[in-house]
């Protein structure tokens, strides 16, 4: 056995092959770390443009807060392009990385599997980023008020679902209302405001919320006379409200009795039996919705009448049925709609809050434009 | 130290991590970095029983970083973002052992099904990553929906992971036994 060890011992080992050994374990380590090296230059990229766009999404948030509502939509369009430009640049820079990487013998489920995430998530992302709105937006309403010392009225407005703002106020120069709850709705306060209670309906990107005021004869009128309604918001945010207030004028109506129904969410049918002889010559709208509302066609004596067969001569106890149509502009309203004429108003109060989907979203951002 | 008790020790942290990671704390805001603590902890300290070099350690960084981001900023889409990361970095991370594990299982004869189990592992995992990437387009209730379903089948997977480990390291300790008698 010793002699053995003896003749292992006496056997030369050439210099050089330590040498090579050493590179050969150097060689192989590099090629080990080579494969592994790249997955977190990936990630690290990815997460520097995912915070990079987060930290401009934030920072346009808070800058726009105090403009005013009438650029948001311009803001809107711009992001969008904004959003998308930087998804597709992402998303290039993705597949050129994984091509490369596959290239260059990495493991290609992998790196598929992590190109295909990101640019998913980048998508993803654009599409959330395009829906959601710079500011919030108050849904135009129409607004009709008795001449009684208290009147109270209900504006709904759109914010995201991440959008813990709620409102204060409303202000038309320098009338201020604070915001006024009803009594059901007493309960539900939490820090003096209900919010998140005031949500009305829940969309996809949106909260439909709402928010109600009272005020007097003197501040309506200030409000009426006022060209712009803001909504305060808590963060003294201001926000347009595209508000129409008018006053009833009961002096000048017909005597009649009157019923009003709703049809569909599109249709409203409104009937009216006349207590006095009188004549119609005009479809009357409060004058936000003139282009909204239309009068589709009047039933007298069962006969069916257009706007075309104006004006019409109606006698004392005979029925007239109007059925009016509401265009796919969204607006709230609570106010009197009817027909016109030398001899007074027939009218009736329609009262009407649309139902939102996702494209009506759009179409309000429209109307603030 | 000898070789095979690290081997049993490795196993037996990467166990405690994934046992860990079934308790689900993460469903409530801030705990869920104790959670993410214990976790990497456990990782940590079951990778200090491997000589093998593994991005693992770059990949629980990136991990910690993110949940404290996550945590602390309330962005509506960093909480997606976020959410798909982490999961995605913690395949990652069971992929990188899961290599581990296929050597150690060559290298104890232990014919288990380690390479059957984390291809379904990743399958599944990669599955709900996808669909989680859509969470910020969807309607509320299916977002809770995917996330609970999602959710649901990665406690599944963890679980047959967890066992597949406790049976790998019983047969390792096994082996280990076997070695001292003779």
């Amino acid at each position: 056995m010793s002699d053995f060890k003896k003749q292992i011992d006496q056997i030369d080992i050439p210099k050089s092959l330590h040498k090579r050994s050493l590179q050969g374990i150097e060689q192989a380590r590099k090629e080990q770390q080579k494969s592994q090296r790249w997955l977190p230059k990936i990630i690290t990229i990815a997460v520097t443009l995912a915070a990079g766009g987060f930290i401009a999404l934030s920072i346009e948030q808070g800058g726009t807060n105090n403009h005013q509502a009438s650029t948001t939509l311009v803001q809107e369009q711009f992001s969008s392009y904004i959003y998308w430009g930087i998804t597709i640049l992402c998303i290039s820079i993705i597949l050129l990385i994984t091509k490369r990487k596959i290239g260059s013998g990495a493991d290609k489920v992998k790196t598929l599997g992590v190109a295909a995430i990101l640019i998913l998530l980048l998508g993803n992302s654009a599409l959330f980023l395009q829906h959601q709105l710079v500011n919030p937006l108050v849904i135009p309403t129409s607004i009709e008020v008795n001449k009684d010392e208290q009147n109270g009225f209900e504006i709904r407005y759109i914010t995201n679902h991440n959008d813990h703002r709620y409102v204060k106020f409303l202000q038309a120069d320098d009338v201020i209302l604070p915001i006024a709850y009803f009594t059901s709705k007493q309960d539900n306060l939490i820090n003096g405001f209900y919010y998140p209670y005031d949500t009305y309906q829940s969309l996809r990107y949106q909260y439909i919320r709402d928010t109600y005021f009272q005020a007097d004869l003197s501040e309506i009128e200030k409000i009426m006379a006022s060209k712009n309604v803001y909504l305060i918001l808590s963060d003294d945010a201001k926000i347009k409200a595209p508000l129409s207030l008018n006053i009833y004028q009961n002096d000048k109506e017909v005597p009649h009795q009157s019923f009003s129904a709703s049809r569909d969410q599109d249709e409203h049918v409104i009937s009216f039996i006349l207590e006095q002889d009188a004549v119609f010559d005009d479809f009357y709208v409060p004058s936000l919705l003139e282009n909204q509302i239309i009068l589709k066609e009047f039933i007298v004596n069962n006969q069916p009448f257009t706007s075309k067969n104006f004006p019409i001569s109606l006698k004392k106890g005979q029925r007239i049925e109007l059925i009016i149509q509401f265009k796919d502009s969204p607006f709230d309203m609570n106010a009197s709609v009817g027909l016109s004429g030398p001899d007074g108003y027939l009218l009736t109060k329609v009262f009407s809050q649309v139902y939102f989907t996702e494209s009506m979203v759009k179409k309000v951002r429209e109307m603030n434009e | 130290m000898n070789e095979t008790k690290e081997h049993v020790k490795l196993l037996q942290w990467f166990a405690i991590a994934l046992f860990l990671q079934l308790l689900y704390l993460n469903s409530f805001k801030y705990i869920n970095i104790l959670q993410d603590i214990l976790v990497y902890g456990a990782y940590l300290k079951s990778l200090s029983y491997c000589k093998k070099v593994t991005p693992i350690k770059k990949y629980i960084v990136i991990a910690i970083v993110l949940a404290l981001v996550s945590n602390f900023f309330s962005p509506q889409l960093l909480f997606y973002w976020s959410t798909v990361f982490i999961a995605g970095i913690d395949l990652l991370i069971i992929m990188e052992f899961g290599k581990i594990l296929v050597s150690l299982e060559q290298r104890y004869d232990a014919h288990g099904p380690t390479a059957r189990v984390l291809k379904k592992y990743v399958i599944v995992v990669f599955a709900v990553i996808v669909g989680w990437t859509m969470l910020s387009n969807l309607p509320r209730d299916w977002q809770i929906g995917l996330l609970v379903l999602g959710a649901f089948l990665l406690f599944v997977v963890n679980i047959r992971l967890f066992f597949h480990v406790l049976s790998l390291r019983k047969h390792v300790k096994k082996k280990s036994f076997v070695v001292t008698y003779l």
